[in-house]
């Protein structure tokens, strides 16, 4: 029986990676999410762009342990960004490599042709 | 009302990847779901923008050959400013992107290899900082953990050395040996990543690498009216649109700034004096923190005139691969004139091409950086990221990979 909520995502997977990068390991922010489910409502739309419909939330926001969620975070990393952005293995990397260091996971200008 | 249409510079791509169940998680769950989620990705804004079902459909509905007035205006709007529509509204951001918009096409940019280019540029990267290195220290090298743990976890790389698989026959070569200056620099040329930082370079030095790797040496007018042009690099069409820009800290007789190097006067244009600290720290930043290159005397930035390619290669998706290629043959002319002066060179093209751009004042899409190649006296002591290449003689040397036919075979 599924449960009966609705969300939807519209989300890239470097705001995903954030998302639980943040819920792994940022206490603060766990804290500000659990803090009622309006407040997790609200993170989600504003900083996220997930839409819960507030039939959806549960009556009191309980977050997996950081351990868990940092499972699934390194789950993550190996597989959509396994080319990620390990400092370690840039620098591996400019040792093997040294004339040309590979940044792993590379982002692009943020104003593009700019 | 404010209008809008699409821009030429955009693509799409739709992207799966795993997260978590998100209804789950407010109750104190793990679960992995896959998100399906389309994408647009902006020429023009540098970004990846995930796009709703409703939000594509409205993307497809507009035209790029026409102006509309926008259906869902604030819709329309949120994507404009991602630069995923243009609007003619009169907001700076969007005007910007317009502009952008506007000098692609001017400048025949490709859409295939803008998307490439400009979405590879990059802006304030500091490798130090990402390796939770002090940011005002030397970049230091990774340690042998850090590079097994690298082994470990993507495995080893393909072989060294190549071979066909089944070949008809395999003819064995003279090991010929070769004497003269033009083979010594060839086999003394590498890679320097310790430079002097106390030494300087003289004016005459400097000059003569300008002259013999970025200097014109002959000319040929087309028609009358098209002037091509000779260097000791080749370049498609004899166009040479790649400049050169030289970045000085140490040069006797030149303050310390950012210059142009004319190839038409055999002179170099200041551009910006910088004080001695300033000089270097930009060279550092220019290279994203690779301390041991902004350590050199002179760095030179490397900067295609797209508008000069492509005038002759409009729209073509071979011409950035021209100019790469234009990029790579000067350094490595580069690279044998030091040699041959007894100084260290290098190229990279870990750069902060963005920042460049706004230093040397240029607009990015008629002309742009590609990559910083420099030049200095050597330090004594050689760098920890400096190789110790052992000899390599084909047949002789034992190497895992080599392939060890008999000469005969």
């Amino acid at each position: 029986m599924p449960l009966p909520y609705v969300i939807s995502a519209n989300i890239t997977r470097d705001e995903a990676r954030d998302l639980i990068d943040r819920l792994a390991h940022d206490e603060e922010f766990r804290g500000r999410f659990q803090e009622s489910p309006q407040q997790a409502q609200r993170i989600l739309h504003d900083e996220y762009k997930i839409e819960v419909t507030p039939q959806s939330l549960p009556d009191e926001i309980r977050l997996p342990a950081p351990d868990d969620i940092d499972d699934f975070f390194e789950m993550f990393e190996q597989r959509i960004l396994s080319e990620g952005a390990s400092p370690f293995a840039l620098l591996a990397l400019i040792l093997a490599f040294a004339a040309m260091p590979v940044m792993m996971g590379d982002r692009p200008s943020r104003n593009g042709a700019g | 009302m404010a209008r809008v249409r699409r821009p030429r510079y955009l693509c799409f791509f739709f992207d799966d990847f795993p997260f978590l169940d998100v209804g789950l998680l407010l109750r104190g769950a793990v679960e992995l779901v896959t998100v399906r989620q389309v994408c647009a990705l902006s020429i023009l804004s540098g970004e990846t923008v995930p796009l709703s079902a409703d939000e594509l459909e409205l993307v497809a509905a507009t035209p790029s050959d026409d102006w509309v007035e926008a259906a869902d205006e604030a819709t329309s709007r949120r994507l404009a400013k991602k630069g995923v529509l243009l609007s003619d509204e009169s907001d700076p951001e969007l005007e910007a992107l317009r502009t952008r918009h506007e000098s692609l096409e001017s400048a025949s940019w490709n859409l295939e290899a803008s998307l490439y280019y400009f979405l590879s540029k990059w802006r304030g990267i500091d490798l130090r900082r990402l390796a939770r290195q002090d940011e005002t220290s030397e970049l230091l090298p990774p340690t042998d953990e850090m590079v097994q743990a690298f082994v470990d976890r993507v495995g080893l790389p393909p072989n060294a050395f190549h071979s066909v698989a089944t070949p008809y026959a395999v003819h064995a070569l003279p090991l010929v040996e070769r004497e003269g200056d033009l083979y010594d620099v060839l086999l003394r040329r590498e890679t320097t990543r310790s430079f002097d930082r106390g030494a300087t370079l003289t004016l005459p030095e400097l000059a003569v690498v300008l002259r013999y790797v970025f200097g014109y040496h002959g000319y040929m007018p087309l028609l009358g009216q098209v002037t091509t042009l000779k260097r000791t690099s080749p370049s498609a069409g004899g166009f040479h649109p790649i400049e050169a820009y030289p970045l000085i800290t140490g040069v006797d007789e030149l303050e310390p700034g950012l210059y142009h190097y004319s190839g038409a006067e055999h002179a170099l244009e200041l551009l910006a004096p910088l004080a001695a600290d300033e000089a270097r720290a930009a060279a550092t930043a220019f290279v994203c923190g690779q301390t041991y290159f902004g350590d050199a005397q002179v760095l030179v930035v490397l900067a295609a005139r797209f508008e000069r390619a492509f005038w002759k290669y409009r729209n073509h998706r071979k011409a950035l691969t021209a100019l790469l290629m234009d990029a790579a043959h000067l350094s490595q002319t580069l690279y044998l004139v030091a040699t041959e002066l007894g100084l260290g060179a290098f190229v990279t093209a870990a750069i902060n091409n963005a920042d460049i751009e706004e230093h040397f004042g240029m607009d990015g899409y008629r002309e742009g950086v590609l990559a910083v190649c420099g030049f200095g006296r050597r330090a004594a002591q050689r760098s920890p990221f400096d190789p110790e290449f052992l000899p390599f003689v084909p047949r002789e040397t034992a190497v895992d990979g080599v392939p060890r036919r008999s000469p005969d075979a």
